[in-house]
């Protein structure tokens, strides 16, 4: 079969490059390992619709992850929970950042900052500045099922669950790329398979990227009454958030030492828990939210650093965890102005491969592949 | 199934010279907080001792405990106390079992001894040897204890433990903290001392001690006031006697010329100048208290007494 495009991943990434190939009239296929979208980093994160805040460090991703925010907020309104009010705080120990600072870098950026006493959050001495801030939380559940609606009202575009690509081979100037056994023939790959980019790149006969992993835990509670309408970010170093996870009832809490259990530095992920999931390997990376070598939750150290800070009215009750293996660019990848990698491995035929660390980035997609 | 305590605990260290020997007390008290509590952390604070940070490390990953670790590397010597604040600081327990000294031959049971105390309502509890410290440290500790209203009193300890609540308390009490058995002392928490015999003989960890106990006779107790307001008014005493002694020779004894004069000048002078001095002292010692008091008074708790 022939397409003119053919995405490999369906996270958000692939889905909205699906949806913007399939209105640029592209015949269009969409293979997916999964047995559904968005099931692996897409729906495993902490929800955040990022707003520049954590960036203190960085005026240029600030500003940029200002207007991200605005658009994603709109196009996908019916998709996001506004209903809470998000708390930064700036840590009075080991923290890299501090109130003045945060408060000189909001005015600078632009972005919503009013300063509140600390005594109705946090215990006395941790924290030496608490804000009022905007910031919302995306729910991955809908975003999977508005895209996929979409998607299924284009004739041009296809979207194919359970499609492990395990074979990409070049003919004269097509790619064939292989999944249950059927050959997809195109001019046009779009990797979007985040932590799995370098075994597919490696498949295809590519340069990796310089990357490192983390197999990251994001943990899903009840939070008591008091929490339930408040976000609350401890900043800037090794400490914790606590806030809604999209619309459900629930509250995610990750931190950021406890969050990452394992980290690889291969060009593809290595990891020991490899060795007792059986079907997973470095160059075939499987979901690690349905696996069964998870790693022991740290629930209690992330608990413990949570009720540190938190006045004790602020609870959170364990439910359960999920697990997805982070990609991490290495620094001189990055371009503080556009946080997406978009990287051509060949032009004619074309092969693309697009990784991000944000969400509501998919616009950057925008810039090459109309081009 | 085992019956471990779920209380999420620290334990903090203060790592000593001797690399090896730091990494066995550190294994040992490990080995016991592993068999009482779920889940711990494991807190060592570096005071310029990085051969026992590096070895501590490298044992560390080798093992196969699964508590986190972390490290704090001081940038500079700072010495026990600041050190230790800094490890507090980091620790993320309910519970903080603080090891300032690995000399402290403190025996296998006396860890869970004061989390057991704890438990009966003590925030803070203090593990101290019947035998160790030295002459001089224990006339401080009678000075300190003679001149300080705090409730609990001070003396050598081989380890403590906090409750959360208590470091918050401290820390809602004071901006920082120079010598914390005296602010442990000061909290007006409840606190209790556990006695025990030394496994091995105790050491006391080296420090800046003539400093710390001066810092902390000012900051904790009246005793510096007391003394310095004392030698005030005593001198001023003397220079107003002298100013009298001289009316009199002066009114009776007809002196050479000239002398009548400078007496009253230098009894006078003193007089005023001491005067003054008693009046600053007494300035200084309220600065001291709104400086490093965030709070004006200490209350252990409330009790409400109510009719049926
Ligand atoms: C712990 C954590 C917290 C995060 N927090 C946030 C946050 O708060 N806010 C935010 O904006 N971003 C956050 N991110 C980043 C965000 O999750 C990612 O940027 C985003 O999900 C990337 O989307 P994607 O479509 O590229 O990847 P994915 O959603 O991972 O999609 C890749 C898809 O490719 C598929 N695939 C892989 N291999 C193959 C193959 N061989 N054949 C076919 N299909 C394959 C996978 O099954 C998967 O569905 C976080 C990430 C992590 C891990």
């Amino acid at each position: 079969m022939t397409y003119d495009r053919v995405i490999i991943g369906a996270g958000m990434f692939g889905l909205y490059a699906a949806k913007m190939f399939g209105r640029m009239g592209q015949n269009t296929v969409v293979l997916e390992a999964d047995s559904d979208a968005m099931l692996r980093a897409s729906f495993v994160n902490q929800a955040r619709v990022h707003n520049g805040y954590h960036y203190p460090r960085s005026m240029a991703t600030a500003k940029q992850a200002g207007q991200y925010f605005g658009r994603f907020s709109e196009e996908f309104g019916d998709c996001i929970n506004r209903s809470f009010t998000k708390v930064y705080a700036t840590s009075t120990n080991f923290s890299w950042t501090n109130a003045a600072e945060f408060k000189a870098f909001c005015a600078a950026a632009g972005i919503t900052c009013e300063q509140v006493d600390h005594r109705k959050f946090f215990n006395d001495g941790v924290v030496d500045g608490v804000f009022l801030t905007e910031e919302y939380s995306f729910d991955a559940d809908l975003i999977r099922t508005k895209m996929m609606r979409e998607l299924s009202s284009m004739d041009n575009v296809q979207v194919l669950f359970s499609h492990r690509v395990d074979k990409i081979t070049r003919k004269n100037s097509h790619f064939i790329v292989t999944a249950c056994g059927e050959e997809y023939e195109t001019d046009f790959v779009l990797n979007a398979t985040y932590a799995s980019a370098n075994e597919i790149l490696d498949m295809a006969g590519f340069d990796p990227l310089p990357t490192k992993y983390e197999l990251c835990e994001i943990i899903l509670g009840e939070p008591s009454d008091t929490l339930k309408p408040y976000g609350i970010t401890v900043m800037d170093g090794p400490f914790f958030s606590v806030m809604p996870f999209g619309c459900s009832d629930y509250h995610s809490l990750t931190s950021v030492c406890f969050t990452p259990h394992a980290t690889s530095y291969d060009k593809l992920p290595t990891l020991k828990c490899q060795e007792r999931s059986g079907e997973c390997h470095p160059g075939c990376l499987q979901n690690c939210d349905l696996c069964n070598a998870k790693p022991k939750s740290a629930f209690h150290y992330m608990h413990g650093l949570m009720r540190k800070y938190l006045k004790s009215e602020y609870e959170f009750n364990y439910v359960r965890s999920h697990f997805a293996l982070k990609l991490i660019l290495k620094a001189s990848e990055i371009d503080d102005s556009r946080p997406t990698v978009i990287k051509e491995s060949s032009k004619d035929p074309a092969f693309v491969t697009v990784l991000s660390g944000k969400i509501n980035t998919i616009y950057d997609l925008e810039e090459v592949l109309n081009g | 199934m085992d019956n471990k305590e779920k209380s999420m605990v620290s334990a903090i260290f203060y790592l000593g010279s001797d690399a090896e020997q730091t990494y066995s007390y550190i294994e040992k008290a490990c080995e016991l907080i592993d068999a009482m509590f779920e889940h711990y952390e494991i807190i060592a604070v570096n005071d310029c001792e990085d051969r026992s940070a590096e070895y501590l490390k490298l044992r560390y990953q080798e093992s196969d405990r699964s508590a986190p670790l972390t490290i704090v590397n001081m940038s500079v010597k700072q010495g026990v106390e600041c050190a230790m604040n800094a490890g507090i600081d980091i620790a993320i327990g309910d519970y903080l079992f603080e090891f300032d000294n690995i000399n402290s031959g403190l025996p296998a049971g006396v860890i869970m001894d004061c989390f057991r105390k704890s438990a009966e309502g003590y925030d803070i509890v203090t593990a101290s040897p019947r035998e160790g410290g030295t002459g001089t440290s224990k006339l401080f500790y009678r000075i300190f204890n003679r001149f300080s209203h705090s409730r609990g009193k001070i003396g050598t300890d081989g380890m403590h433990l906090l409750s959360r609540r208590a470091v918050n308390r401290l820390h809602a009490i004071n901006s920082y903290i120079p010598y914390r058995k005296a602010a442990y002392a000061a909290s007006g928490l409840r606190t209790a001392t556990l006695n025990y015999d030394p496994a091995t003989k105790f050491v006391s960890v080296k420090d800046d001690r003539t400093g710390k106990a001066i810092d902390a006779l000012i900051l904790y107790t009246d005793a510096a006031y007391r003394l310095s307001l004392f030698i005030s008014l005593f001198m001023f005493a003397i220079a107003a006697a002298a100013g009298i002694y001289t009316l009199v020779v002066y009114l009776s004894l007809k002196p050479v010329a000239g002398w009548t004069t400078s007496m009253a000048v230098i009894s006078a002078g003193f007089s005023g100048m001491f005067l003054l001095f008693a009046i600053v002292i007494k300035y200084l010692s309220l600065l001291v208290n709104l400086v490093f008091q965030n709070q004006k008074y200490l209350v252990a708790s409330v009790d409400k007494v109510q009719h049926h």
